[in-house]
């Protein structure tokens, strides 16, 4: 049940080696503003590949904290008593709960990796994502207020970044993505900050 | 300093200096208050009172204990009065206020010394508050906003009025009479008046008449409402709902007034109604309704009235001013270019009259949380009510370039499918009110769900094709609503994000709700989320709202 994040952990359809590039679905992007040079900048990417993982760990440890709550908390069934197969229907349904659970944390991540793109240009950074409710969104450079990296102590392990963007806006008043390569959720930050006017946007 | 202020005619082509490279005041530059300024002596006073405001519950209840024998609680009061004193004179005697350079600061405390420095240029609106006991000392309550928070950024209690006017003078840098129009910069051309120090209210109260009828003459007045129109507004809203519940609340509370069944309610009540009237408490009850509605409705007229008695909108420059109330006055300054959203609406009970309101938004103080008269005033009911016919005319001053031509426009609707949609809801919803209707009566219960049907069908049809929206060279116009038609317009250089959302049913019927967020959006009541358009459109609007955002940025200053 253990991946190792040395091994190539995308087991389940994740075509881990076209993080550039990606363009994921249909018409027209609005990318007609880029210039020549930062082509491929403009191209929509993915998280990095070590998402999947960081989301199974923490996927794996959420699932098994529940496990440890669930089944002793109704381990009296056990001897409920009545017919001799109640208790092994008490067994089956933790294992079921188990691999119900265990599978999720292992499914889902993929599933979720695959629907995050995110890219950044010269119009701002994009960021499309959503597994049943999909939402495209667009922050240009100008409207960026400030930029903060954060990185817990699981994401350290696997070298990942979760970057925080603000505007002065309401509902988007702070847009996190999480899952970049921390390295890479610093030059997003730099160049965000570097392209940003330091003008009032109010 | 006509160096400066001779440099444009518009706004949009002031030279744009980069933070950094600011140019900086000498510090003779002739800003006025240049010089620590002291609060108004009766600030004392207001201070304490304003304190003992919101200690008046345990105060009551300290009284309520002194009466039943128990000193204690009067005792707790008394420490609480004493102390809140302490507090009051020590921020009376501490608290000063300078523009320093390019800063509003606000220096206070005395164990615990903060310093509060807020630059010039951020400073989004100035807000002046006067209820009767201050008009008697001429002197007004400021709040100071900027885009941060919930709160005021400096609340100054209180100030006399040459003060405040000294203050707005440099932080807007109005113009001088007969000075040429020109745009705000962030150099300010000196203040009205020179040299009015913290002089006692007697003293200034000369100046001040002097100071406001020279603004007045100069400032450019847009509307003012007659009470006729606040009495149809009030009689239209339903304001009274929340004074009535806090009304409620206080009768409930009584000892003899208890509240048990809408049974007993009705007999308590009855007891209100004249004998003639009284038949049986279900008559009672209905009268008690009526009466209910009436109040109300009163209740709202009066509070419109009230609250937005003498209302007069005026504009100097760039600068916008409402003045209005009959016993506690607010005049809320707002710089035009801070104005983040404007919002028509026009309800049904005043659509007949002819008659609409104007709501904007700013991002000055935009938390629901302890909003104030100033508040309200400025940002939900910036205009409580005016003709029809003068919209066009206020919202080209709202916001210039905003040249609105109803005709002209070119709506979008929704998608073709919201019809066949909607028609799947709405049976669900009938199949569901007719299931329910059957369990009461086997033969007719599904009349409910009929009824239902066509009452939603018809609604949501006419909901939906109330929605429309509009792209235009400065922006983006939507329009919704049944009830109250709502009219709103986003700008492009003040649009902060651009978001476009499918839920598994939007992508289902192929349709996508696009959404555009500005600073501090919710209080003029119409959020920019343009539902059930079609997928390719609300597409293609997502990149090309991108790409206007990229072209006009945001900045005004």
């Amino acid at each position: 049940m253990s991946d190792d994040r040395s091994e190539a952990p995308l087991s389940v359809g994740v075509d881990s080696h076209q993080e550039t590039g990606v363009e994921p679905g249909q018409e027209n992007r609005a990318a007609d503003v880029s210039d020549a040079a930062d082509g491929p900048a403009d191209a929509f990417q993915r998280l990095s590949p070590n998402f999947v993982s960081f989301e199974r760990w923490t996927g794996y440890i959420v699932a098994s904290v529940l496990l440890i709550v669930v089944i002793p908390a109704t381990s009296p069934l056990l001897w409920l008593g009545g017919y001799f197969w109640v208790p092994w229907l008490v067994i089956a349904g933790w294992c079921a709960l188990a691999a119900i659970l265990l599978m999720g944390a292992h499914i889902w991540p993929a599933i979720v990796y695959r629907n995050i793109v995110w890219r950044l240009g010269t119009t701002g950074i994009e960021i499309h994502r959503g597994v049943l409710w999909q939402h495209r969104l667009a922050i240009p450079l100008s409207r960026v207020q400030h930029v903060d990296v954060a990185q817990g102590p699981i994401q350290r392990m696997f070298d990942l970044g979760t970057i925080t963007i603000h505007t002065a806006g309401t509902k988007n008043a702070s847009v996190e993505l999480s899952g970049l390569e921390h390295a890479e959720a610093m030059g997003i930050r730099d160049e965000l900050i570097a392209q940003r006017e330091s003008r009032d946007v109010l | 300093m006509s160096s400066e202020s001779d440099n444009n005619q518009g706004q949009q082509s002031s030279p744009r200096i980069p933070d950094g490279s600011q140019v900086r005041l000498p510090p003779d530059a002739g800003l006025a208050i240049d010089e620590p300024h002291y609060l108004h002596p009766s600030s004392l006073f207001f201070e304490v009172f304003s304190q003992i405001r919101q200690y008046i519950w345990p105060a009551l209840f300290g009284a309520f204990g002194l009466a039943s024998g128990n000193p204690f609680g009067m005792g707790v009061a008394g420490v609480v009065l004493g102390l809140s004193f302490l507090v009051s004179t020590i921020r009376y005697f501490t608290l000063r206020y300078r523009i320093k350079g390019d800063d509003f600061i606000v220096t206070e405390g005395l164990l615990f010394r903060r310093v509060r420095s807020v630059p010039v240029r951020r400073i989004q609106n100035v807000d002046l508050i006067q209820n009767v006991l201050h008009r008697l000392c001429s002197v007004a309550v400021v709040n100071i906003e900027t885009a941060s928070g919930t709160k005021p950024e400096a609340t100054l209690r209180v100030l006399t009025l040459a003060q405040i006017e000294e203050l707005r003078e440099s932080i807007f840098g109005s113009q001088r009479e007969s000075e040429v129009v020109s745009a705000r910069h962030s150099i300010k051309p000196p203040p009205l008046v020179d040299g009015v120090a913290t002089g006692t209210g007697d003293e200034s109260a000369g100046q001040h008449t002097q100071i406001a009828k020279s603004s007045v003459a100069n400032r450019n007045l847009l509307l003012e409402i007659p009470t006729k129109y606040l009495v149809l507004a009030g009689l239209a809203s339903n304001r009274g709902l929340v004074i009535l519940g806090v009304i409620a609340g206080f009768i409930f509370q009584g000892e003899n007034f208890q509240f048990q069944s809408w049974r007993t309610f009705s007999q308590q009540f009855a007891k209100y109604i004249p004998n003639q009237l009284r038949g049986d408490s279900d008559f009672s009850l209905v009268v008690g309704v009526l009466l209910l509605f009436v109040l109300l409705k009163i209740v709202s007229a009066v509070w419109y009235v009230l609250r937005f008695h003498g209302y007069q909108l005026t504009r100097l420059n760039n600068d916008l001013r409402v003045t209005c109330g009959l016993f506690t006055k607010v005049s809320a300054t707002i710089p035009r270019g801070r104005i983040q959203f404007i919002s028509v609406h026009r309800p049904i009970l005043l659509r007949p009259f002819g008659l609409a309101s104007i709501r904007i938004e700013t991002a000055g103080g935009s938390g629901k949380e302890g909003e104030d008269a100033a508040a309200t005033v400025s940002r939900r009911w910036f205009v409580p009510v005016l003709p029809d016919s003068e919209v066009v005319r206020l919202l080209a001053e709202l916001r210039p370039g905003l040249d609105w031509q109803q005709d002209e426009v070119h709506w979008f609707g929704v998608s073709k499918n919201t019809g066949k949609r909607l028609l799947r809801l709405v049976l669900l919803i009938s199949a569901a009110i007719s299931a329910f209707g059957l369990l009461y009566s086997l033969a007719w219960g599904w009349v409910f769900g009929v009824a239902a049907f066509v009452f939603l069908f018809a609604v949501a049809k006419k909901k939906a094709k109330s929605r429309r929206y509009a792209r235009l060279p400065w922006g983006v116009a939507y329009q919704s609503g049944l009830l109250t038609r709502r009219m709103s317009f986003s700008f492009y250089d003040r649009m902060q994000t651009v978001d476009c959302q499918q839920s598994p049913f939007d992508r289902r019927w192929k349709m996508a709700s696009l959404r555009i967020d500005t600073a501090a959006a919710g209080p003029a009541d119409h959020l920019m989320q343009i539902d059930y358009l079609d997928e390719a459109f609300a597409h293609e609007q997502f990149g090309q709202l991108q790409t206007e955002l990229v072209a006009h940025r945001p900045d005004w200053n």
